[in-house]
């Protein structure tokens, strides 16, 4: 279960803080998968971050009662000045986890072969979505926080990435964000969307398909 | 049971700071052929340098002086100063992305580098020194004590300097900058070149303001003691690194509260 009461998020600008997140309370049990939809600049990222809890919450609070991964997006969580294997190990270390065990999986499920002994700033998105996935399995997390990142895997690995997600383990949960309907309703069975800060939830997707699609059309971004 | 949260809490703390220790050491030494003597080289090899000339000029023209311990504390210290505050520019920009797993904060990444920098000094202070009694053939102190706590004065003082040049190289524009000019700096504000007895009595009073002149004193009159008279004051030393840490603390924490880190100079 993640619960989240009245979370707010501003971040200084010129102008004054700026709000991004706008009193968003919602509870997610074990077991549902979460896709939230936005356009760009609507929060989504800082949404993940806060929820992960890499970022503070200007006000409002966030229980995790299960275990929740770091945000698995295209910048963050890795450092690209070390290879892909020293990386893994880093992470073992920090979560706590067999490095043995831990190094056969992520060799079997990314599929990076010779380059997880490169150095991670000379991979591919695709490849650092690959790395980012096969070490969060390795960990084994009961909740996976994904931002975009499999918008880039190819078809063979998303499938792998599903079966490993869902068909080993039920219970797992999953929040997943992106501006692009197709990704989520392939992963998720909750639909929501965040705008101007508030998070709507739907029953199916068509609804929310709906209302993002009006959100879209009003709306000329702007920051 | 708040305890055993703590004692949970201090668990992960400390798994995290030993794996970015581990991490620093890897991405600064590379984890090839004899890359990590890297890490004692670079201080060796200056601090040997001078220790060289020193007992070459002394053969040529001998004294009394021990000049070679001499040397050794003055340019041990002042390295021990210095090398660990430059290394900590940039520290997290190389580091930010670890931001990202939730139990690793921005002081972690700091402690990281700073105790891998201090021990790769300290491993090439005890080094030369091995070197120093070799070549003295004497392994008799005036003071041993003195010794160690000046050496962990030192490295206390090093350790609140190295928090808050990270501070500023992390949280301002101009860090990086000023931390080469604070780190240079330490050639002048340790008793390298000079005994106390040997200046003026108004200059020496005001030298005496600088804490690492008194340890750099504290630790010469452990290695020889009553040749020359020594002046230091350990209060002073201790009363100056609490106001440096508690300084820095709470530098910490006034930055942490009105800035982000994924909001940084990069």
């Amino acid at each position: 279960m993640i619960c989240l009461t009245n979370v707010v998020k501003e971040y200084p600008t010129r102008k004054g803080p700026r709000r991004i997140l706008d009193n968003i309370t919602f509870s997610l049990p074990k077991g549902k998968r979460l896709g939230i939809l936005g356009c760009n600049g609507a929060g989504k990222s800082t949404l993940i971050r806060v929820i992960s809890g890499a970022e503070i919450p200007t006000s409002g609070t966030i229980v995790r009662s299960m275990s929740v991964s770091w945000p698995l997006a295209f910048q963050g969580g890795f450092v690209g000045g070390l290879t892909g294997i020293d990386n893994l190990r880093f992470i073992c270390r920090v979560y706590d986890v067999p490095y043995r065990a831990a190094l056969t999986r992520v060799e079997d499920f990314s599929e990076l072969g010779g380059y997880l002994r490169e150095p991670v700033s000379s991979y591919s998105a695709g490849m650092r979505a690959r790395l980012a996935f096969a070490i969060s399995m390795a960990v084994d997390f009961d909740c996976y926080l994904i931002d975009e990142i499999s918008a880039v895997g190819d078809k063979r690995f998303n499938e792998r990435c599903k079966k490993e997600l869902f068909n080993m383990k039920s219970s797992r949960s999953l929040i997943m964000v992106s501006h692009f309907m197709g990704v989520i309703t392939e992963y998720c069975d909750t639909f929501s969307v965040l705008d101007q800060g508030r998070l709507t939830f739907f029953d199916d997707k068509a609804k929310a398909m709906a209302f993002y699609d009006r959100v879209l059309s009003q709306k000329v971004i702007s920051f | 049971m708040p305890s055993s949260q703590f004692s949970r809490d201090l668990r992960v703390q400390i798994r995290v700071i030993k794996a970015l220790v581990k991490r620093e050491f890897i991405a600064l030494y590379g984890r090839r052929g004899l890359g990590f003597l890297m890490m004692f080289a670079e201080p060796l090899v200056i601090m040997g340098v001078v220790m060289a000339i020193v007992a070459y000029s002394r053969l040529r023209q001998p004294t009394t002086f021990p000049v070679l311990p001499f040397v050794l504390t003055g340019w041990g210290i002042m390295w021990m100063c210095r090398y660990p505050v430059q290394r900590m520019a940039g520290v997290l920009r190389a580091n930010a992305s670890f931001l990202y797993h939730r139990q690793i904060t921005v002081l972690d990444i700091f402690f990281g580098r700073t105790i891998l920098s201090i021990f790769s000094t300290l491993v090439s202070f005890v080094l030369l020194f091995l070197l120093n009694q070799a070549l003295l053939g004497d392994f008799s102190f005036h003071d041993p004590m003195a010794i160690v706590v000046s050496l962990l004065l030192v490295i206390w003082y090093t350790a609140g300097m190295c928090i808050l040049c990270a501070l500023l190289s992390s949280y301002t524009a101009l860090g990086d900058r000023i931390i080469l000019v604070v780190a240079a700096g330490h050639i002048f504000l340790t008793g390298a070149f000079a005994m106390m007895d040997w200046l003026p009595v108004e200059f020496r009073t005001l030298v005496l303001y600088l804490p690492m002149a008194n340890a750099t004193e504290l630790m010469r009159f452990g290695f020889f003691g009553d040749i020359v008279t020594c002046y230091y004051d350990i209060n002073y030393i201790v009363f100056f690194n609490i106001v440096l840490t508690y300084f820095t603390l709470q530098l910490f924490f006034s930055m942490k509260k009105t800035r982000d880190p994924y909001d940084m100079p990069y």
